[in-house]
């Protein structure tokens, strides 16, 4: 391809983007009963957990009574209950998540601090399971019922088995407690603080357990995924005009087959997301990572419910627009979807 | 019957799902003579490795690991069962009345079941834990009262083919009722693929459960392998025992359950053969 063929392509590009944009706005609009729904679950959780809505707004922590009064005051609690919802839900949309009193700051910010490093994670795990998963899965499409493929449906069937915690545990005590090979906790060596290479390489040192052990189950999961989905798309009449023409099998694994088998990984990603969240979280746990899972198992401890229903809220945000995104990307790449 | 099991043992997997699954059971049915211990009372022994007299070892508190394991199983495929049933049974509700009725009923119950599904539920369970109570019953609610949405799907996708079969239609021609049609009639034509989704279900609730349990939401009343992996991850370092033989249990009644679901996905639902399930 010389340097200027892509320009051929452009007209196409703008056409695309164009057609998307009203599934976009459709698709963000679909959204918004979502994000008011799930505000509307916390509001209720407020009112229906036992004891008074003040406990649930403040956490269970010794707080003054002008505090509180505060409180009251901002939440609009003396007022009648569909008041008190348009106050919540105002406050959300404003970005008012609450005070965490163990960490003397405002909710949104201390889950805002913790976010990269999940995200991190989880971008590393999403990353190698797909890209392994695929291989694994053509692997096994290939030779269907093979040796191969019986092995490696059973490996996915202890992936997506094993507890994502425990796993965690267990390659802690192995590889990191008994060999000494990977970093036990943290993020990063406390000992002497690193900078540029060095910082890299010793925070990927840290990485690989946990993203390892967070990875494994979706490893399994779009091993299966992608096996299937190839078997599927091999069947097709497309797949056997290709062969009829004499195009080598190769291209038509690989250029004709896969293309089509990967576009449901797509969405699957998305939908998946949820559980990725969860697993990061217990993970998390394992190696002490200073994302939203260590600080979810502290405010637990802490009962700090502010903090709770604030992750609850952003983390349910995320697998929205999580989903929102693998949507348009599907749209992108099969123009198909947009019409329905 | 006879059928189905020589469908269902042509799945070696299976099987062996199954043989797994029946030993917990056992395990759990037998823990009072089984257990060499008592599973909670705390013994002069901390931290005991491996041996003959602790098969297992013992914990912080000189606890049996064995013993807790035993009793531990109890108390996984309870919440299991329960979990599972409850949300098949919301499952089933939701699903047939959406799809028998159909138009606005179902569009709304169909927007509230992908509400559901989107939402991270194990976030939800956790906070509504976390408010509420962690007795085992509440969790078993919680969990159950939340996973319902996939299986609502599923019997709504299986009543919209079976409300257009002409059997149905007879039944309603002879003036049957709703509610009788829907259980008398299509419920039971749609049985395998409600029962495969269980069982996968059974296996779901057991790791929330373990889940919850390990940050620090069990029930500390009840012996659970969960709390028992949330109480080794603070003596990883001294006792490799406490966090080992837990794990090993929770993994392997859970891969039980799945290769029971796969297996009874083959021998009942033929056409599925080697389709993901959900």
């Amino acid at each position: 391809m010389d340097g200027h063929s892509w320009l051929v392509y452009l007209p196409r590009v703008t056409r695309q983007v164009s057609s998307l944009f009203p599934y976009i706005v459709r698709r963000l609009l679909q959204a918004i009963p979502l994000i008011l729904g799930i505000i509307i679950v916390n509001f209720s959780l407020i009112h229906l957990a036992p004891g008074d809505p003040i406990t649930t707004l403040v956490g269970e922590f010794q707080a003054s009574p002008e505090y509180i009064a505060s409180v009251k005051k901002e939440y609009g609690l003396d007022q009648p209950l569909p008041a008190q919802l348009l106050f919540y839900v105002l406050g959300i949309l404003k970005g008012n998540l609450g005070y965490s009193f163990s960490f003397k700051q405002p909710v949104l910010s201390v889950i805002l601090e913790r976010v990269p490093a999940t995200v991190l994670l989880m971008m590393v795990a999403i990353t190698y399971s797909t890209m392994l998963g695929v291989v694994l899965g053509v692997i096994s499409s290939k030779k269907q019922y093979s040796r191969t493929d019986q092995f490696f449906t059973f490996l996915s069937l202890i992936g997506y088995s094993l507890p994502v915690f425990w796993l965690g545990q267990i390659l802690l005590i192995t590889l990191s407690l008994k060999f000494s090979l990977f970093p036990a906790q943290g993020m990063q060596s406390l000992r002497e603080p690193l900078t540029g290479m060095a910082y890299g390489l010793d925070l990927l040192h840290h990485l690989v357990l946990p993203s390892f052990a967070l990875g494994l189950s979706y490893l399994a999961i779009n091993t299966r995924f992608a096996r299937a989905s190839m078997i599927e798309v091999m069947s097709e009449d497309y797949i056997r005009t290709a062969r009829a023409k004499g195009v080598s099998e190769r291209m038509v694994t690989y250029k004709h087959a896969l293309r089509n088998a990967l576009l449901p990984l797509v969405t699957m990603t998305g939908l998946n997301f949820g559980f990725l969240l969860t697993g990061a979280v217990l993970t998390e746990t394992v190696f002490a990572w200073p994302g939203l899972g260590r600080l979810m198992y502290d405010s637990i401890y802490t009962r700090d419910y502010p903090v709770l229903m604030g992750m609850f809220i952003l983390t349910s945000m995320g697998v929205i627009v999580a989903n929102l995104i693998t949507d348009i990307l599907y749209s992108v790449l099969d123009p198909r979807i947009r019409i329905g | 019957m006879r059928e189905f099991w020589k469908k269902y043992r042509r799945n070696r997997g299976a099987v062996f799902g199954l043989y797994v699954v029946l030993f917990f059971v056992l395990m759990g049915a037998l823990s009072p003579w089984l257990a060499p211990f008592q599973p909670l009372s705390i013994g002069k022994d901390s931290f005991h490795p491996p041996d003959a007299t602790y098969l297992m070892g013992t914990d912080d508190l000189g606890r049996d690991l064995l013993s807790g394991i035993l009793w531990g199983s109890r108390v996984s495929i309870m919440v299991g069962l329960l979990a599972a049933s409850t949300s098949t049974l919301i499952g089933i509700i939701v699903g047939s009345v959406s799809a028998y009725y159909g138009r606005m009923v179902d569009d709304l119950l169909m927007r509230l079941t992908e509400f559901f599904l989107v939402i991270p539920r194990f976030f939800l369970v956790l906070i509504i834990v976390a408010l509420f109570g962690s007795s085992i019953w509440n969790i078993i609610l919680v969990i159950g009262i939340l996973s319902w949405p996939v299986t609502a799907r599923l019997v709504r996708a299986e009543f919209l083919s079976l409300r257009e079969k002409e059997f149905v239609e007879a039944v309603r021609a002879i003036g049957a009722s709703d509610p009788r049609i829907i259980l008398r009639h299509m419920l039971p034509n749609a049985g395998p693929p409600i029962i495969v989704s269980g069982s996968l279900q059974i296996a779901r609730a057991i790791l929330m459960e373990a889940g919850l349990s390990f940050l620090g939401l069990g029930d500390p009343n009840q012996i659970t392998w969960g709390v028992m992996l949330y109480n080794a991850q603070r003596f990883l370092r001294h006792a490799w025992w406490t966090a080992t033989f837990p794990g090993l249990a929770i993994f392997f009644i859970v891969m039980g359950f799945n290769l029971v679901g796969d297996g009874l996905n083959d021998a009942l639902n033929p056409k599925q053969k080697g389709k993901e399930l959900q």
